[in-house]
Formats: structure tokens, sequence, C-alpha cells
């Protein structure tokens, strides 16, 4: 696959605030980042918020003929080399820790997947700021 | 079929994107927000309303087929209803509109 | 990239879940980098401005508080929608806030809107 962005073609980021069982948004928001790729586009970073961090568990474990959407972005992110942050706030209150943030608060494990980082809302504003289009995808119902 | 990208919108105009069911109060309000040159994408539970006879969808109106199909959808091609859209498609719209609105 | 505000949008009413609560630290966030952002409470959002609210009983905190906090913090303007003041019989607002008809026009006063 080419992967190397048109000039002239706006950046994006993603910003995914639906949760993985509760919305379609982490599915919606991987169709369109592929086709973003196909189509010769930068993707800047994707910003998990609010139920969306669920996306960055690695302890999803759904049933083998269903699709995994954490592995599914996981492979995306690797392949494309972009950066994925799950804000730090919503990630820690629902149970969502790198191993730096289960040390500080002394908890018994870390599930962080690979390809995601823990950062802060700044990480956001900073998306705002760079990317000349942000695409948030939102729980639905 | 006319394609999305056939028209260069204002700097002002925005693509609203909406994934609600028209029975939600996202829906409605997005509809009392959109204005001149406008277009309108039903994703994810909005595919629905192509479906809904309580509402008249805007003429700048399409609806992802994925969605669609999924929900058994849309398949039959209309002259002057929503557009059948492609996640490429959709790629078109965000490219082509500077301002974007998901409800 | 315009200099306009971001607008960050409330539209369902306080305590019942975390996501007015999280649209805030979005709008407190955007303030804290020095980017213009302005709030707007609408539909059952409008409840959030409802004053005399104690959510200690429930164990969380009142959001009226962090509310009044807005401005200071540098949100630029709070707005609510007037017809939904009026579905929810609200006179009064703490904090208060400027009454507005959201349309077109008003929402492309603003460089991005946010809904979560």
């Amino acid at each position: 696959m080419d992967s190397t962005p048109a000039a002239g073609l706006p950046g994006y980021s993603l910003v995914i605030s639906g949760g993985l069982y509760s919305s379609q948004a982490p599915a919606t928001a991987l169709a369109f980042a592929k086709a973003l790729v196909s189509t010769g586009h930068r993707i800047d970073r994707v910003f998990l918020y609010g139920e969306g961090v669920s996306l960055a568990s690695a302890l999803n474990t759904p049933p083998s003929d269903e699709t995994d959407w954490t592995r599914a972005w996981q492979e995306l992110l690797t392949d494309q080399d972009i950066p994925a942050f799950a804000c730090i706030a919503s990630a820690l209150r629902r149970g969502l820790l790198n191993q730096q943030e289960a040390d500080r608060y002394q908890r018994p494990a870390a599930n962080l997947a690979d390809g995601f980082v823990i950062a802060g809302l700044g990480e956001w504003v900073q998306a705002l700021a760079d990317s000349d289009r942000v695409i948030h995808f939102p729980g639905g119902a | 079929m006319s394609k999305p990208d056939s028209k260069v919108p204002p700097v002002t105009a925005t693509l609203h994107l909406v994934n609600k069911t028209p029975d939600h109060s996202r829906f409605a309000e997005c509809l009392l927000a959109m204005g001149q040159g406008d277009y309108l994408l039903l994703m994810e539970n909005a595919v629905v309303a192509v479906a809904d006879c309580r509402h008249r969808l805007p003429p700048d109106t399409g609806f992802l087929v994925a969605d669609a199909r999924a929900r058994g959808l849309g398949d039959e091609p209309s002259e002057k209803g929503p557009q059948p859209l492609e996640y490429a498609d959709m790629v078109r719209l965000t490219d082509r509109f500077h301002r974007i609105v998901s409800w | 990239m315009t200099d306009s505000a971001v607008l960050v949008v409330i539209d369902q009413p306080p305590y019942g879940d975390w996501q007015g609560r999280e649209a805030l630290d979005m709008a407190f966030s955007l303030a804290a980098f020095d980017r213009p952002v302005a709030l707007l409470f609408r539909g059952p959002g409008v409840n959030w401005l409802r004053p005399g609210q104690d959510a200690g009983p429930l164990g969380q905190k009142t959001v009226s508080r962090n509310l009044g906090a807005a401005t200071i913090f540098g949100v630029e303007a709070l707005y609510a929608d007037t017809t939904s003041l009026a579905h929810f019989g609200l006179r009064d607002m703490e904090p208060p806030a400027e009454t507005v008809s959201p349309d077109a026009a008003f929402y492309r006063s603003f460089s991005h809107v946010v809904q979560l």
C-alpha cells in the first residue's frame, strides 16, 4: 500500500468518544481511517476520549468469530505509524492504565494496548491547531 | 447521479455528520443548524432516516452505504433522494468542507 | 486556521452521566492552552444552570461550582438556548449565561463545534 501522503491533501486527526461496545464509533472511525490512508491522506493523530478509551484496553477479548477492533486498530496504527492517545483522565477513571500509572496509583495491573499512549487533553488541543480536519466519532443512540 | 464532489462549497459551509436515529434530539438540532451550502451525511443509526416517512431530508443529503446495507436499506436507487456514499466518498466530502460538525 | 472560538455543547442534564463533565474538561483545557472557547447549554443541558444544586448526597461534586469558575479560567462566554430554558422553567441561571437561539449563523461563528 502506498502511504506517502499526497501534497495538497488536508491532514486529519480523528477523535473517538464513542465506546467500543456501546457504539459503532471505533468501527466507523476505522473504516474512515482506512479510506483516508488508501486515498493518500496523512493521519496526524488519533485521540480517544470519554467512553472512547475502551478501544485501547489490551484486555478486550471478543469471541473469535467477531472482529477484534482493538487489534484491527493496532494494525493500522502500526502500519501507518499513526500516534494514538488515550485521554489520561478518561482512561484512569475507567480502569485503563499504563505501567507508569499502575505503579503511581499502586494498582495490580496495567492494560494499555500497544500502539496507544496515555496523554492529556493538550494532545487534542494540539490536534485542533495542527490538523486541517479534526473528525469526531461520538457515541450513538 | 451527481457525486458529492461536484460543487465547491463556500468557506462557511458545513458538513454535518449525524450518527443518531431521527428520534434523537441531536438529529432535529442538526437540521435546525443547517444553512446554505451545507451537506448532511447520515451514518450508523442515522441511516434509518432514509426510510422514515416523518422526516423530509434536505436535498444535499448522503448516507453511508455500508451502514444502510447492514440495516437492509438503501439498495433501491432514487433520483432525488439521499445519495449512497462509500467511505471514500465521505473522504471526498471531508476534504471539500473545511467545517465539519458531528452531532 | 481562524482565531474564532471553539464551541463546546452540553445537552444532557448534570449527574446522570459523565458526558457533561468531560465536555467541560475539554472547554477548560482549551482555555488553559489560551484557545478561545465558549460553552452552549442546549436541551436538557440547560439544567446545568439551575440554581440551588447540591450533589453531595449523590457522592458527586456540584457542577455549578466548576461552572462558576469557567470565565475565571478563561472560557469566553456561556450561552443558553432560549427555548430550552423556557421548556425547563428556568428564569434564573447560576452562573448567568447569555441567551441565544442557535441557528446556522450562530454555529458558523465558531471555528469548531464539539458535542460529545
